[in-house]
This record gives structure tokens, sequence and C-alpha cells, in this order.
């Protein structure tokens, strides 16, 4: 049976194949005596073009072997906007503030009742600052409470 | 310096003060994630790259190599207790320990996970011991060619023995190489693929990517399932295996230990792939096979030793020739290449405290784990019923934190997040990620020495098969590449026998 995700799979690593080759060949190939910079990286992308054609093939008759049923997508896409959010107000929220949330949203994805989900994020979030930028020394972004204290 | 002179001079090292404080850090962390579900050594080892920057490197090694000893002990647990395993390698564990917990015999089967995890941590080590130095000093004869054909075979062998398909990991790894060749040219100097991005110059960073494709990925993968954990509840009485137990299982205990000392020194090979092997080949030799998979005390002992002999020959080919076997080993590599200690066939000559301090801190960590994992088996089993949903929280803000700490860069947190989505789609379509990582961190060096062997040659390809070392080598990795086409033809001779 044809398998719709798969050939999308494999036409994604045959794009791959297809930038690597086209990017190694800008850069120059050179001959077996004299690589230059895009040798290898033309080798690798002409073996993948290669066993990405093998496997869209396989994907059309349905031979890939087996593959994970993808379960309620609610949670995990939830976390990725958090995190992807996160990401953006990292720096000026700073450390804690952005921490402290992105916890609580973990938190109420995985159900958690709201009054045990606002100690338990502060507390990480402040426990962890504590741990590896006051104890550690690595550098976490201060951000607004920085600003106002 | 004869072998035990030297062992010595490493037991000197490995019981310093600090040396011993990192190694029992190592055990303690090795434990505590084997059985915690969600952070495997992989992450755990990549997450406190950035903390060994700063201490001296034979203490950092001396740590990670903890880590991912101590977690085979760790993984046992929640095979036993929970039926969930904590590690991949304890997967087997499942099939006979949770069952000897429900007949009421969880306590012997913990015991005996710990003993034969401890009995063959100890011979692994001791052959190492031998091992390791005759393996560096043959391969001092290794020049640009048969080091190209060595990493192929390395590449090969993780794909064949990875659990998904051969064409899946063949993919990832060609993947792996390409993305490995992000960066400065090895050679020339130049940047390639870049795209004018500052940070790509350096090419992809390998804690970023190791943070997303098996701390973050892990983490969404659950939570499409919260799964239901449950203790299963009983009362954890006589850990020590009765007289009787040691007769049905010391030879399940040496057996595995021999079966995953062999099966770790392969480039490639590793604990999941021995502790199957290990298990399949004690219900054959069984006088009682029937006895498999409803709690025998067998059924513990040699997949728990294998694993754990495995986990710790895997370190051979990494020390000696300079090629990590899996993504856990590829980390310790990692972690020596920034110290600027090049692992290989000289370490031995170059590093002799490194070296010999490692094997011996190895020994005093197979102990520690001993005495860690039995009477702390309580506490261990307490840490179970932390609820999944903060563990799950935990990982985040430590993936965030160590992916951060690598260049104190947002962007590298955004690359991680990246990862991961990759990571959980690629899980979902049982893509596996242990190829694509060692390919990345083995590229830069497949690609120099299949330039210099081209460019020695005069452009000659049949190079690598003019020297037999080297043409052992790929011939070994063609075989492994022929078989699933031979298995393939083999099974449709046997549907279709008469045509």
């Amino acid at each position: 049976m044809r398998k719709p995700g798969e050939i999308g799979v494999g036409i994604c690593f045959l794009g791959i194949g297809i930038g690597f080759m086209i990017g190694a060949i800008r850069l120059q190939i050179g001959k077996p005596t004299e690589p230059q910079p895009g040798f290898f990286p033309f080798l690798g992308g002409v073996i993948l073009i290669v066993l990405s054609a093998i496997f869209l093939f396989q994907a059309q008759l349905g031979r890939t072997g087996e593959t994970r049923a993808f379960g309620k997508l609610r949670s995990p896409s939830i976390v990725v906007l958090g995190l992807i959010l996160y990401v953006a107000g990292l720096e000026p929220l700073g450390y804690i503030v952005a921490t402290a949330l992105l916890s609580a949203a973990v938190l109420r994805v995985l159900e958690t009742k709201f009054r045990v989900l606002l100690p338990v994020s502060l507390l990480l979030a402040i426990g962890s600052y504590i741990l590896f930028d006051r104890l550690l020394g690595v550098t976490l972004p201060g951000g607004l409470l920085a600003k106002l204290w | 310096m004869g072998f035990l002179e030297n062992l010595g001079s490493g037991f000197a090292v490995a019981l310093s003060p600090w040396n011993f404080f990192y190694c029992a850090i190592g055990a303690i962390l090795g434990t505590a994630i084997g059985v915690l579900p969600g952070l495997g050594p992989p992450a755990t080892i990549a997450l406190l790259l950035p903390v060994t920057f700063k201490i001296e490197p034979v203490s950092a090694v001396i740590m990670l190599a903890g880590i991912f000893y101590g977690a085979m002990y760790g993984g046992s647990t929640t095979s036993i207790l929970l039926n969930i395993p904590g590690e991949a390698a304890s997967v087997v564990t499942c099939l006979d320990g949770y069952k000897m917990a429900r007949l009421g015999r969880a306590g012997p089967a913990l015991g005996i996970s710990a003993l034969g995890s401890f009995i063959a941590g100890t011979l692994s080590v001791f052959g190492i011991s031998i091992v390791a130095p005759s393996l560096a000093l043959f391969a001092l004869k290794f020049g640009p060619p048969e080091y190209c054909s060595l990493v192929v075979l390395g590449l090969m062998m993780a794909v064949y023995l990875s659990e998904e398909s051969v064409l899946k990991g063949l993919m990832m790894g060609v993947l792996g190489l390409l993305l490995g060749t992000v960066g400065l040219d090895p050679v020339g100097g130049g940047q390639r693929f870049t795209f004018g991005v500052a940070r790509l110059t350096d090419g992809f960073d390998f804690v970023v990517m190791v943070m997303g494709l098996f701390g973050i990925a892990e983490i969404l993968s659950n939570l499409e399932a919260p799964e239901v954990r449950e203790v299963f509840k009983t009362a954890l009485k006589g850990l020590l295996p009765t007289r009787e137990d040691w007769r049905q299982c010391w030879a399940a205990v040496l057996r595995g230990s021999l079966f995953g000392f062999f099966i770790g020194v392969l480039p490639g090979g590793g604990a999941i792939i021995s502790s199957f092997a290990a298990y399949a080949v004690e219900k054959r030799l069984s006088k009682h096979p029937e006895r498999f998979g409803k709690g025998t005390i067998e059924g513990v002992a040699a997949p728990e030793s294998a694993n754990n002999a495995a986990s710790t020959s895997s370190f051979i080919p990494l020390l000696t020739l300079g090629v990590p076997g899996n993504a856990s080993i590829a980390m310790i590599f990692v972690a020596l290449m920034i110290h600027g200690i090049r692992p290989g066939p000289l370490l031995l000559q170059e590093h002799p405290d490194l070296f010999w301090g490692v094997i011996a801190s190895m020994y005093i960590g197979n102990a520690m784990l001993l005495g860690l994992n039995l009477p702390l088996i309580r506490f261990w089993v307490r840490l179970l019923t932390v609820p999944y949903r903060y563990l799950a929280v935990l990982v985040v803000i430590v993936c965030i934190i160590g992916a951060y700490s690598v260049n104190n860069s947002v962007f590298d947190v955004g690359m991680m997040v990246g990862f991961g989505v990759v990571g959980y789609l690629l899980r979902k379509f049982a893509f596996p990620p242990a190829p694509f990582i060692l390919a990345m961190i083995l590229g830069p060096m497949l690609e120099r020495t299949l330039q210099q062997s081209l460019i020695g040659s005069g452009g000659e390809p049949l190079v690598f098969l003019q020297r037999p070392i080297s043409a052992a080598l790929l011939s070994a990795a063609g075989v492994l590449m022929l078989t699933p086409a031979v298995k393939w033809v083999w099974k449709r001779r046997r549907v279709r026998p008469h045509g």
C-alpha cells in the first residue's frame, strides 16, 4: 500500500541530496588527484539521491518497513509552539520569566492543576537559575528582572 | 612498563580525590538517568560537555564514562519494576524481569541485575586492559586508506545494527555526512554551505544537535500519550540471589559478559544488540527454554551482564582506533577533541595517564555502582514515583540550558528546537538517529582520509582494495551492506521453492 507520509519524507531527503550536489558543483569538485571543497559533498549528494530514489520506489509499493503511528498531536504541538515563543522571548523577558511561563505551559498541557502549576513553575525556573547561573557559572539572560534590579 | 605497572599508575590517577569525586558523580548521574525515562546517556553527556571545559580532561572523561556505564545499571530497575525500559539496552530485561517482580521476586531480579552487571563490567574492564594496548599497537600500521575503510565499516555497522531498516539507516548516515560538511572545509579551510550565517562557520554544534534529537524529540514523543506509570508494589526483600539462583544463572552471567564484550568491541556494536543476542543465545542453550519470558532468572542475568560488558568494551574502538561506536561514545570523543586530545592509536603513548586512568576508573566505578544499586535500591524506586510531568519539564529546562550554555546564544536554543522537531518526525517514520550522529562526527575524518588516500595514490580508487587491512575492512562493510539483499532473495526462494 502506498505510504504518502513516507513519500513526503523521501522527497525531503531527495531535495537535500540535490541541494548538496548543486552546492558542491558550485564549490568545485576537482578530480581524484586534486579534490576540491565540493568533492566529498558531491559524492554524498549523489549517494543520497540514489538512496532516496530507492526509498521512494519502496514507499510507492508500501515496502519501507514499519512506522510509528501519530498519537494525539495536541500536546506536542502546544509544546513546540511554546518552545518557539520561548526562543523569541528568552532575551527580552529573561531566563526566569520565560522559563516559568514555558514550564507552566508544559505542565498545563500535562493536565497539572492550577494550584500546583504556579509554585512548581516558579520553583523550577528560579531553582535552575540559581543552580546553573549562580553556582555553575552559566550566564543566563537576565532580561526584565535584571532591568528592574 | 608492564601491564600491572600501567594499571597501577592508572589506579593512582583514578583514585586521586578529584577523579574519584567525578567518577562518583558520573556513576550517580548515570544511574539516575538510567532509572528515569526521558534523558538518555547521549543527551546527558552532551549536556555536561560545557561543564567539562573547566576541568582536567582525565576527570572529564572519567565522569562522562561513569554516566554511560552507570545508565546501564539504572536502566534495569524500570524494566523490572515497571515493565518500561529506562534505557534501550534494558528492553529485553522487561521480558523476565517484570515477570519475576509479578511473581514476588523483584528483589532477586534487581539483585542479579546489579551483581551480574558488576561481574560483567569488571571482566570487561579486565578485557580492555589486555586487548586495547595490543590493538593500539596494531593500529599504528594504519595509513589514510585503512582509516577511511575503518570509518566506512564503523558507519556500516551502526547502520546494520540499528533496529530500523538498513536503507533508512544508510540515508541517515549519508545525511549526517552531508550536514557534517557544513562549516569550514577540513582540507582547504574555505566555508561550505554556511549561507553567510556566521554561527554556522564552525558547523552544527553536536551538543545542540544531540539535545534536540535525543532530549526534546523523546519528550515530544512521550507527550503524545503520557504513560501511566505505576510502580509495581512489592516488598523489596531478599535482594541477594539465593544459592539456587546462582547455580541457575552463573553460566548466563559469564556467557553474557563474553558476548557483550565482543559485540561491544565491534565498531557500531553496543549494549542494545548485545543484550538481545545474549538473551537469544541463553534461551537456545537452556534446558528449559519454555521458562524464558515467564520469569526465569537467567533471562535477567544474561542481557544485563551483556549490556554492561558491551558498554565498557565499546571504549576500545574509541581509545585505540579513534572511532566511536555509538552516540554516547561519540559524545566522549567530542569531549576529548574539545580538550585538544585526539583519540586513536597514539593516545596510549601521548596520554598514558588518561588511557590507564579511565580504564582504572571503570574498575572503581563498577564497584561504586554495586554499592549504589543494592543498598540504595529503595531510593531509586522512590525516584520513579516522581510524576512524569515534572520530569518532562525538567528535561526541557535542562536541554535549553545545555544548548544555550555552549555559546550563550539563543540561536542555538532555536536550532535545538528545530532538531527536536526533526528528531520527533524521524522517530515517527522509524529513521534511526544513531548513524546520523556518528556520521556527522566521523564525516570530517572520512573526508580527510579519502582525499589523502586518493592524492597519495595518484587518484587510484583501487588503493583501498590493494592494501590488505583496508581491503579486509571494506569487504566486511560490503558483506554487511549486501546481507539484507541476500536475505531478501533467500526469503523469496523459500516462499516459492518450486517456482
